[in-house]
């Protein structure tokens, strides 16, 4: 091998250690990506809908001075949470497709769509 | 038994019935279901008060209800334990007016016509609930 | 003639103003409860029958104006007095009211050398600013409501004010009024100290040949409340003795006071309005009306 210059071979020994971690970088965001925070205030969720894939996490942040207790009702999938004190997180992981509506017992105005794919 | 066991038992049942003697107000509203009564006679008015409608719209009566009913008689001195909120944190987001807190005063008065409560014992829980306002206007 | 013209731009004022708050130029909400804002006294303002009160007439609550127009009528022993007034409460804060007085001296005017049915009119322009406190919601302290207010005062028939003493038929009371609701015993009380120098609330004018400064006069109030439309009460109203050619005192009453709706109240009273220009203590029912939002 001709002789290359050290610091070409220290950049090479460690371009192959960013290359690496770029594939570990993308499935780290795909990881943190499977997971959204949805905020509660003012008695309402932040959003009126949202679109997620099958298998992902909706965390239910309560930034609001109220207390609330989310619940799900549908023949494929409920969910019942616990009284949400303000500070508290709810989180929900949708394992099923489909079209659900996030409610909350205390606050009856408050809906959330989710459409699971 | 001893002497002294009986004294001190009769000390003992004296100071316990003194310590959970009601205060006569919660007594003459009619203890707890009198009590349950002007809640629930309140909650039908706040929810049908169109002056309210807006206060009204997105609370589950079936929440408020134990609670209001909790708290009036913690206010009015009965044995009920109220273990929710402050009045100033569940009212500080809702920018309730002076106005709407009178409105509530007066379905409540309403309430307890409805539930028979005299007109001078009514004052006295109105009393203790008029001080609330500081912390319930916010607007 | 211009003090009648006054009298009728200060009552033109006050409509306009109310027909102008009645129609939304400003907000009205009638929010504040039954029987709160008392009634009007004989110079308008708000309060019991004789005195003012440190309530803020009217029912508009804190965010909102109220207002209403008043009637009342005293039938005394040798006398009539009777007052027609206008008043409106800003914000819960501030109140501005008018009433113009009219003194009957019937039969009497013929004695004092008036003529029978001799009048004597008196036109009171009010203002009432509350200090602080809040009379209904303060129920867990001692402290009252407070409020000062100004009452400008002018008289006509200036040649016979003279000619019993008077200094001026123009005049300025300053009062400062302590109103404290007690809800549990269904109880309000007020107290009022006023400076003033009238004489007969300052129908006969102002200052005198026996006294020409200012005094302090005391008024005091206590009423019961029966029910939510329903009050009992009783006042009294010191009043200076400046005139010589005549003694003048202390007033009182005992009241009967009906809140039918936040529209329309009317009060029913026996008053004592003490001596009245050497006709004697002069007493008898007092009838008042008040129509209002």
């Amino acid at each position: 091998m001709s002789r290359v210059d050290p610091a070409v071979l220290a950049f090479a020994a460690n371009a192959r250690r960013r290359l690496a971690f770029w594939p570990f970088a993308l499935l780290l965001c795909a990881a943190v990506s499977q997971s959204t925070t949805i905020v509660q205030a003012h008695r309402a969720f932040a959003i009126e809908a949202i679109s997620i894939a099958r298998g992902e996490t909706l965390h239910f942040s309560n930034q609001d001075g109220f207390t609330h207790e989310i619940y799900i009702e549908t023949p494929q999938f409920t969910f019942e949470s616990d009284e949400q004190e303000p500070g508290q997180t709810v989180s929900v992981t949708f394992p099923v497709t489909g079209h659900f509506a996030v409610h909350c017992h205390i606050h009856p105005k408050m809906q959330l769509d989710v459409d699971v794919k | 038994m001893r002497p002294s066991i009986r004294i001190a038992a009769a000390v003992l049942f004296i100071s316990c019935r003194t310590a959970f003697a009601a205060d006569p107000l919660f007594t003459d509203l009619g203890g707890e279901p009198g009590i349950k009564r002007i809640s629930s006679n309140a909650l039908d008015l706040y929810f049908s008060d169109p002056r309210l409608a807006k206060d009204f719209d997105n609370i589950n009566r079936r929440f408020l209800e134990p609670r209001f009913a909790a708290y009036l008689c913690h206010i009015a001195g009965g044995p009920c334990v109220y273990k929710g909120h402050t009045m100033k944190q569940s009212h500080q987001e809702l920018a309730i007016t002076e106005t709407r807190f009178n409105f509530v005063v007066e379905d409540l008065e309403r309430a307890m016509d409805r539930a028979g409560v005299p007109y001078h014992v009514q004052t006295r829980l109105l009393a203790r609930l008029a001080p609330l306002e500081r912390d319930i206007v916010t607007r | 003639m211009r003090q009648q013209r006054s009298h009728v731009y200060c009552a033109a004022i006050l409509v306009l103003g109310l027909a102008a708050v009645s129609h939304g130029a400003f907000a009205q909400d009638s929010g504040r409860l039954l029987a709160t804002a008392g009634v009007n006294q004989v110079e308008g303002a708000g309060g019991g029958g004789l005195t003012p009160w440190a309530l803020i007439t009217g029912y508009g609550s804190r965010d909102a104006v109220g207002g209403n127009v008043h009637g009342t009528y005293v039938g005394l022993n040798d006398f009539g007095l009777g007052s027609l007034g206008a008043a409106a409460g800003f914000y819960d804060r501030f109140e501005l009211s008018y009433a113009h007085e009219w003194f009957d001296t019937g039969s009497a005017g013929g004695r004092l050398g008036l003529g029978d049915g001799y009048q004597f009119h008196l036109d009171v322009a009010g203002a009432k600013l509350r200090l602080f406190g809040n009379a209904v919601y303060d129920q867990d302290s001692w402290l009252p409501q407070i409020a000062v207010g100004v009452q400008a005062k002018a008289a006509d028939r200036h040649a016979v004010l003279k000619a019993v003493g008077a200094a001026s038929p123009d005049g300025l009371d300053f009062y400062i009024a302590a109103t404290k609701l007690l809800l549990a015993e269904s109880l309000l009380l007020n107290a009022t100290v006023r400076a003033t120098k009238a004489n007969q609330f300052g129908l006969l004018g102002f200052g005198g040949d026996r006294h020409n400064v200012y005094s302090a006069q005391f008024e005091g109030s206590a009423a019961y409340l029966l029910s939510r439309r329903f009050a009992l009460g009783a006042e009294v109203r010191t009043k200076p003795d400046n005139l010589g050619f005549a003694r003048e005192g202390t007033a009182y009453d005992a009241f009967a006071a009906y809140f039918l709706s936040k529209n329309v109240s009317a009060t029913l009273a026996f008053v004592s309005l003490g001596p009245i220009a050497r006709q004697g203590i002069q007493t008898g029912p007092y009838f008042s009306l008040q129509v209002g939002f």
